[in-house]
């Protein structure tokens, strides 16, 4: 063969650039840093205005710690999706960023995997920086013990809008009505979706986040919570998404769906804002969407099942600030998480971020972030909710759990489908990865 | 602009006849300084970032790698084991193959077909042509949203069937459907530019051929199949190689339009390696995925290489 | 006779012009559609029935394009990346072609084996290698890897191989003819081959735009700053402070991404088209 000496000589330079680019991380970079050095933060938010936010939190940082950090680079890419990538590719290309934004479906991941700095020593001793002002429910995700894994920046729960039109053109008390007489229950938000949808040819009822029947069914745990359902055990090691509460609840949702005809079948789109559904369960952001609304609407908390205690229905969504282990300069990082979340810097993020600071959780300070919510919808959606809500289910190894949990559920969502018999589908799908 | 002189240097063609200065600058060293000359960018380049970054895989691919905590440690071919028994892999090797063919059998054919209807002398050509190249201009994102709302159960698509008394189906969540959209989806994408590469080619075919056999009594379509197909064949060949080698690296339309549902229908391998990949941080067996496509791509290119020789009408050397 | 003659090519016309329009509906509907949404209120986009003509005109949604991002900035960069990246396609891939189709050497049937097995591989598996290599040459956050990565990597070997398709289909006699009269190899190739495979050269123009131009994975990974992002990354996401998806304000911005250019490709399609035909060498 004329061409087997050249390509050996090409494999054999090949191999020589590979060490080079293999060994050339950031590792070799750490150890006693001489001067102030640069740290980088990565967000997923192009905004503007959020941007101008973090900037001045990174500019006072600097200024506070002339002698440590030279500047703090605040980065931002697409949102969704794309963020993980992007995280995933600068840690495994060695280039790792000292400090982050990570989602609550990222999170045990991270910490599984030791990817995540603990922040215990740093925000816990510090008594400038109130650790105890944090809402312990809110925090459960992000701590373990002693040690702290992330300090939640936006915590914002679930609620049920409702167009107050339809309820009215329907002669039915509204959800707000309800909720005073203690009948606000999944129940009666079932009948009055068929109500609704039956004499106004509109969506009685949706799950916003659930609506293409995606990925995303960690969000249908806002109606099984209050059947007592979860899709696994405490520890996350057995499933019970099969278990009498899931049952009941999605039996509920089912019933919904092709009995009643009150949910949006898989892949039709509805949307409330639009004027074309009753209700719907979704995050508080969507207030500011309704500014402008052609319709009266009102705002409740979820609604009980027979396994709420407390009256505590709330479901949050969470987001968190986090240092990231493989980076260069990981005290740095945890300084410059305390200071980004210390009660100051929180009051500033929560003009759009909720934060999880009890002082920071009252309506006047939530009114700037929901300009359009009235106190009392503050008061007992977002205030109560962040102080009581619950996550929605996560676990290591989601991105698997959430495909496998999907294609489970597809059975489901047929017409003639067997609750139990589609669950116990799910179970047997999931079941594995989670004993992983 | 330094490797353009050396050329010049390395090979002066002067028309002083042969040289007799350098006995060793022979006819054949000169071919291969020039050679080596004006494929050196390409290849230097190549090198750094391709063949590194392909190495790089490979060692991957032998790697328990997790991309969270940016630690990895030798696995043997452990990954490799996985690929016999990933339960899911038969499932996703048997969609990328009906994802390929179809893409290649639907693309093809149209795009040919659009070149010969702007072929035509008409006026109001040039919107035509501009209208079937715009699709590749719009980002993938933009296009598949587009897409994904007209195809609803009670969207664009199947109100256009219902005014034929058609009842469509629940297009992207029905197994045979999903697939049928994700192709479409995706030849409409990008058969302006292929369309485009015929349309040369087409332009190219000296009319008095054309016309030489509608003179013998040749109709219209025999003409086409006797005369212009067997021109443009080297044309055909390019473009589904190139269709072939680009519907094996499609995901993000994947990603966006059906997240590779229903089941794992429309999980096409290059999807599939992305979620191992990114999803869930496993670049060990992404690697030895990748692996694998690289292997059915040589395979397949090398089939088509060879078929060439059978199809096409006309190649020197 | 005559005249059935000039009928038959009336209705032969007009059967163009109706299977014309029944085959660009499917490219246009979304277009409308897209349309339609980017002039609609954000809560009117998904108003079912789907509206293909447009209802409300806030034409205010395209303003706000430039408000929520540095959008002409990310247009810029686009634009110039993919000229620059085409630029350097073309040099490098009809120089390489050129010596592949044209010169005997040892080690070439090597180089075009190695070259075509590197469109081979998958993109999204490549880019944790290539961000190392990027990052330890300081180019992260700039447009650098976006410009020189497409030359060297899957578009570029394609566009080589294509040019060596190409040069291989030339007749030998003109090369030769000009290297009598005294050109260099440079010369020639140059001088004399590039002009004769002109119409290849427009293909690996287009194929090199159109890779540019729809480049995710590789700016997402690589850029940092929304001054410095290109139109792909801009279109996916585009929000207000709360977090609400502006889809209309999305759909205005993706028909401007496809506006200027669709202007330019129809004003220029005369060229592109003679360029793709020109001095054709077939036959």
């Amino acid at each position: 063969m004329r061409t087997t000496r050249w390509t050996r000589t090409a494999a054999a330079a090949a191999a020589a650039a590979l060490t080079l680019t293999a060994c050339s991380g950031g590792d070799d970079e750490t150890g006693t840093s001489e001067g102030p050095v640069e740290l980088r933060m990565v967000t997923w938010t192009p905004n503007e205005a959020h941007l101008a936010i973090l900037n001045e939190i990174a500019d006072e940082f600097v200024a506070a710690h002339p002698d440590e950090v030279s500047s703090v680079a605040i980065e931002t890419t697409p949102a969704g999706e794309n963020y993980r990538t992007v995280v995933t590719t600068q840690i495994s290309g060695g280039d790792a960023p000292d400090v982050g934004w990570l989602s609550e479906v990222d999170a045990l991941d991270f910490i599984d995997l030791d990817g995540l700095v603990d922040l215990g020593p740093t925000v816990r001793d510090d008594e400038a920086y109130a650790f105890d002002d944090l809402t312990p429910s809110a925090m459960e995700l992000w701590s373990d013990g002693d040690a702290v894994y992330g300090i939640p920046f936006s915590t914002s729960p679930a609620g049920v809008f409702y167009n107050a039109d339809m309820f009215a053109a329907a002669g039915l008390p509204t959800p707000d009505q309800m909720l005073a007489d203690g009948t606000w229950t999944w129940e009666n938000l079932a009948v009055a979706a068929k109500a609704i949808s039956d004499s106004q040819q509109v969506a009685g009822f949706y799950i916003a986040p659930y609506l293409n029947f995606d990925q995303n069914w960690q969000f249908l745990s806002h109606v099984t919570y209050a059947y007592g359902g979860a899709p696994w055990n405490e520890d996350g090691t057995e499933c019970t998404f099969d278990d009498a509460g899931n049952v009941d609840a999605l039996t509920l949702l089912h019933d919904m769906i092709y009995t009643d005809g009150s949910y949006p079948t898989p892949g039709e789109v509805v949307d409330f804002a639009a004027g074309n559904a009753a209700m719907v369960d979704t995050f508080i952001s969507m207030a500011n969407t309704l500014e402008s609304a052609p319709f009266q609407w009102g705002l409740v908390p979820l609604p009980s099942g027979p396994e709420t205690s407390d009256g505590q229905t709330a479901v949050i969504g969470q987001s968190a600030v986090v240092a990231f282990a493989e980076g260069d300069h990981p005290d740095l990082a945890a300084e410059f998480v305390a200071f980004m979340t210390n009660e100051e810097n929180s009051r500033k993020l929560s003009e759009f971020f909720p934060s999880i600071r009890t002082p920071l959780i009252d309506v006047d300070t939530l009114a700037a972030a929901n300009p359009v919510l009235t106190p009392e919808q503050l008061q007992s959606v977002v205030v109560d909710g962040i102080t009581h809500g619950r996550l929605a289910p996560t676990h290591a190894g989601m991105g698997d759990i959430q495909t496998e949990g999907r294609i489970g559920l597809e059975s489901l969502w047929q017409p003639d489908a067997d609750v139990q018999t589609a669950l116990t589908g799910v179970c047997d799908r999931i079941g594995p990865l989670l004993a992983e | 602009m330094t490797q353009l002189t050396d050329v010049r240097a390395a090979a002066p063609g002067g028309s002083s006849g042969p040289p007799a200065r350098k006995p060793w600058l022979t006819q054949p060293r000169r071919e291969l300084i020039a050679g080596y000359l004006f494929t050196s960018p390409q290849v230097i380049g190549y090198f750094a970032v391709v063949v590194v970054p392909m190495v790089a895989l490979f060692w991957y691919s032998f790697q328990e790698f997790s991309a969270l905590s940016g630690r990895s440690e030798f696995a043997g071919t452990e990954n490799y084991q996985r690929l016999l028994d990933d339960p899911n892999l038969p499932t996703v090797l048997r969609s990328t193959g009906i994802f390929v063919i179809g893409l290649v059998a639907l693309g093809v054919p149209l795009a040919l077909f659009l070149a010969v209807l702007v072929n035509q002398r008409i006026r109001g050509i040039r919107v035509f042509r501009a209208i079937f190249f715009a699709p590749a201009l719009v980002s993938v994102a933009a296009w598949v949203i587009v897409w994904q709302f007209m195809l609803l159960p009670d969207g664009a698509v199947n109100g256009l069937l219902r005014m034929i008394s058609v009842d469509g189906p629940n297009w992207l969540r029905e197994p045979v459907p999903a697939m049928v959209c994700v192709i479409v989806v995706q030849a409409l994408k990008g058969v302006g530019i292929n369309m485009l590469i015929f349309l040369a080619a087409l332009q190219g075919v000296p009319k008095e051929l054309t016309e030489a056999a509608r003179v013998d009594g040749a109709g219209r379509l025999r003409t086409f199949r006797s005369v212009t197909l067997p021109m443009i064949s080297p044309e055909i060949l390019m473009v589904t190689i190139l269709m072939t080698i680009g519907s094996l690296k499609v995901f993000a339309q994947v990603l966006l339009l059906t997240e590779g549902g229903p089941g794992y229908e429309t999980t096409v391998l290059a999807y599939y390696i992305y979620r191992q990949a990114f999803g869930n941080g496993d670049f060990g067996y992404a690697g030895a995925l990748s692996v694998l496509l690289f292997l059915v791509l040589v395979v397949l290119t090398g089939v088509m290489w060879v078929a060439r020789k059978r199809v096409v009408f006309h190649e020197s050397e | 006779m005559s005249r059935s003659r000039v009928l038959q090519a009336l209705a032969s016309r007009a059967g163009l012009y109706v299977v014309l329009l029944l085959a660009s509906a499917l490219f246009v509907l979304p277009g409308l559609w897209m349309v339609t949404a980017s002039l609609n209120s954000n809560d009117a986009v998904f108003s079912y029935p789907p509206r293909f003509f447009p209802v409300q005109w806030n034409w205010e949604n395209y303003r706000t394009v430039f408000e929520v991002q540095p959008f002409a900035r990310q247009y810029f960069n686009s634009l110039y990346i993919a000229v620059l990246a085409t630029a350097g396609t073309v040099l490098v891939s009809t120089m390489a072609g050129y010596a592949l189709a044209r010169f005997r050497f040892r080690g070439r049937n090597g180089i075009f084996l190695l070259l075509i097995s590197g469109i081979l591989i998958p993109d999204e598996v490549t880019v944790v290698p290539l961000y190392r290599i990027v990052n330890s040459l300081g180019l992260i956050d700039t447009h650098w890897p976006l410009i020189v990565l497409p030359i060297f990597s899957g578009g570029g070997v394609i566009a080589t191989f294509v040019m060596r398709q190409a040069f291989l289909s030339l007749p030998k006699e003109m090369e030769d003819a000009a290297r009598l009269d005294g050109l260099g190899r440079w010369g020639t190739y140059w001088r004399v081959a590039v002009p004769l495979v002109r119409p290849t050269v427009a293909v690996v123009v287009i194929l090199s735009v159109y890779n540019s131009w729809n480049m995710f994975l590789e700016p997402l990974i690589f850029l940092r700053t929304p001054e410095n992002f290109t139109l792909p990354l801009v279109l996916t996401d585009i929000e207000d402070a709360y977090g609400t998806q502006l889809w209309n304000v999305q759909m205005a911005a993706t028909t401007l991404s496809i506006l200027a250019v669709l202007v330019v490709f129809v004003a220029a399609q005369r060229h592109v088209i003679a360029g793709l035909t020109a001095g054709s060498v077939k036959g």
